[in-house]
């Protein structure tokens, strides 16, 4: 029971991350709405409702364990922190019986909200778009170049870590080897994927036994990220045929008569 | 192009669900051009949201493809449209319009300078965030689970029979994608992709923001219209302060505003933004006017929308339930009225069993 009351504390601090102010003034709003009428009221009587519930260890056993399982802080997305909060500097800001005072009112408290708030649209969380898709430019090049090079047949690629997310956002036509999965999301992955991801991923990663993997679970082309690691310069005798470049990537061909030889497993 | 896609989308998330919506007005109590049009809208979509829900559960446990769905989603809609139009033809037919012209007392109620100037104020915080939402970039690696599956429906005509990775065949027992067969929302998105012919990446990331930021405003403006009825400068002030406390709370990544204005279009988000939002306005309704069973039902259709946006929609619904019964309970010391508020969850306890007792289900349905 002691550690299921922890895990629900360390829930709510990861949920209120800095907002700890923000927690104290929902905490002064619910009282301010007790204060204020029936109507109000009720959302006070609703929020220790949902306090008592999602702050019991006990809900954290039946739920948090079963159906949200390291997800537990969304719970505390039921609670009506904005609503409440923004009743009560209403009915405050509304007190004033001069019109431009409860303007004045309504300006200063945005002010405060902003000075004591983190902006959730900064440069950190939003970038100018580079396409329609919204998607970075570099999967976008690179997927269209080899569609061309397959004559828009479906492919499977081996690709870098950077991409794996994006690439089938963009084109279902690009299937790939390994992609969040590998990661503990969607699904568990399958053993050749967990296979061809160590290969990929070794410190002194063997481009030829790569390749050769790579091909036995149907990897026509391969993406490289020159950044994360440096390419020999013998890829041609390993297997791979150049095929291009876009920004650090670089896209190789599998050589295919390797495929007939080695045979298509997956 | 843009404004094409634009207009086609106003017609499949706006018209088309305000239309369905006045079907739910027609019986409700309400007063207020504005108060029936957000009605209308919310209630709407909540509706269209719940008929998907009880059409792909079925469906993708069956292993039915894209098609069969849109299918059975034009026949319902169609229904649901007939009925709306049925409505609203009886009514002009006895000369009740559902759109009133002045107030109770005869006489059109004018705005004031100030009350403009809230509403202008309030207008502006609004759209600017949906603007800034729909036409900068925000990525989100979920995104390559939700858009993908949304991919494959669009592409190969199937719904959840295909890793979202690999592009293999998988069975029901793949992870996160079990979770999905009772929560379609990618499929419910992937039909308006369809629908509007616009990618799926780019409805999700460009357009679908707008819209839906709108949407969960239009939730708090019924919120508002709620606790000031007839006070249109604090409407505009409340919409003012839920503008601002949701642009300023990125405390951390998982606060609601985080998740409200930087991935909306994710079933997650869009409960924890508009479904949570809509369900307490729905029940401090239902708080407040016990003899009018309109609100239960309504409730219980916002409780299937939840279960179609997500797995945390089925659990986080009747936690919410649970504690707005708790509170009538208290308020009232009647139990037969929270238990008829705790009767709303049903859909979602429903969709919660069966995500518990999976392979019963499944055993069952064969």
């Amino acid at each position: 029971m002691k550690e299921a009351f922890i895990s629900v504390l360390a829930n709510f601090k990861s949920f209120l991350g800095s907002g700890w102010l923000m927690w104290v003034v929902f905490c002064v709003a619910l009282i301010g709405c007790c204060l204020l009428g029936k109507e109000k009221r009720k959302l006070f009587t609703v929020s220790v409702m949902l306090c008592l519930m999602i702050l019991n260890p006990i809900t954290y056993q039946v739920v948090g364990e079963k159906f949200l399982s390291g997800v537990y802080w969304r719970l505390f997305w039921t609670l009506p922190i904005v609503t409440a909060v923004a009743v009560v500097l209403t009915e405050l800001a509304g007190r004033w019986k001069k019109e431009w005072m409860r303007f004045l009112t309504v300006g200063a408290f945005c002010i405060v909200i902003a000075l004591l708030g983190k902006s959730v649209i900064n440069r950190g969380t939003y970038t100018v778009a580079a396409n329609d898709y919204q998607l970075p430019q570099e999967v976008i090049a690179i997927s269209d170049r080899i569609l061309q090079e397959t004559e828009g047949e479906t492919v499977r690629v081996l690709m870098p870590d950077a991409l794996v997310c994006y690439v089938r956002q963009y084109t279902t036509k690009i299937t790939l080897a390994y992609g969040r999965d590998i990661w503990g999301f969607i699904a568990p992955p399958e053993a050749w994927e967990q296979e061809l991801y160590q290969l990929a991923h070794d410190e002194n990663i063997d481009y030829g036994r790569l390749c050769e993997t790579a091909l036995r679970y149907g990897c026509r082309f391969a993406v490289f990220d020159t950044e994360a690691a440096e390419l020999p310069r013998d890829m041609e005798r390993q297997g791979y045929t150049y095929v291009g470049a876009v920004e650090q990537y670089r896209i190789y061909a599998l050589d295919y008569t390797a495929i007939c030889a080695v045979g298509v497993i997956k | 192009m843009e404004i094409r896609n634009g207009l086609v989308l106003c017609l499949w998330l706006v018209i088309l669900p305000s239309f369905i919506g006045s079907i739910w007005c027609h019986f409700a109590t309400m007063t207020g051009n504005i108060k029936k049009l957000l009605f209308c809208w919310v209630s709407g979509f909540l509706t269209v949201m719940a008929a998907s829900q009880l059409i792909l559960v079925p469906l993708t446990l069956r292993r039915y493809s894209f098609t069969s769905y849109r299918m059975w989603a034009a026949a319902v809609y169609l229904l649901l449209i007939i009925l709306a139009a049925f409505l609203l033809w009886r009514r002009r037919r006895v000369g009740r319009s559902l759109f009133e012209r002045g107030t109770a007392e005869g006489q059109v109620q004018k705005w004031n300078v100030w009350q403009i100037l809230f509403f202008c104020g309030a207008v502006l915080l609004i759209v600017a965030q949906a603007f800034v939402a729909a036409y900068f970039e925000h990525i989100d690696d979920d995104d390559s689970r939700f858009v993908v599956l949304q991919n494959l429906a669009v592409d190969y005509d199937s719904m959840y029979k295909q890793h979202p990775v690999t592009g293999d065949m998988v069975y029901w027992n793949m992870g996160e994608l079990r979770k999905d067969m009772l929560s379609p929302w990618a499929m419910f998105l992937a039909l308006i992709s369809r629908l509007s012919g616009i990618a799926p990446a780019v409805l999700s990331h460009k357009y679908l923001p707008f819209f839906l930021i709108l949407l969960c405003y239009a939730v708090y403006a019924l919120l508002a219209l709620y606790f000031w009825p007839k006070d249109r400068e604090k409407v505009g002030m409340f919409l003012i302060f839920v503008g601002a406390l949701n642009l300023f709370g990125y405390f951390s990544t998982h606060t609601t505003q985080a998740v409200f204005l930087l991935r909306i279009w994710q079933g997650k988000a869009f409960v924890g933004a508009m479904l949570i939002p809509a369900m307490s306005y729905l029940l401090l309704e239902v708080m407040r006017r016990e003899k009018e069973k309109l609100w239960y039902a309504l409730a219980a259709v916002c409780s299937t929308a939840a279960a179609l946006a997500s797995g945390t929609g089925i659990t986080l619904l009747p936690l919410l339930v649970a504690a707005f019964g708790g509170a009538e309970w208290i308020h009232t010391r009647r139990i037969k009225r929270a238990a008829l508020i705790w009767v709303t969850a049903l859909p979602s306890v429903g969709y919660l069993l069966c995500y518990l007792f999976f392979w019963k289900l499944v055993k069952i349905y064969y």
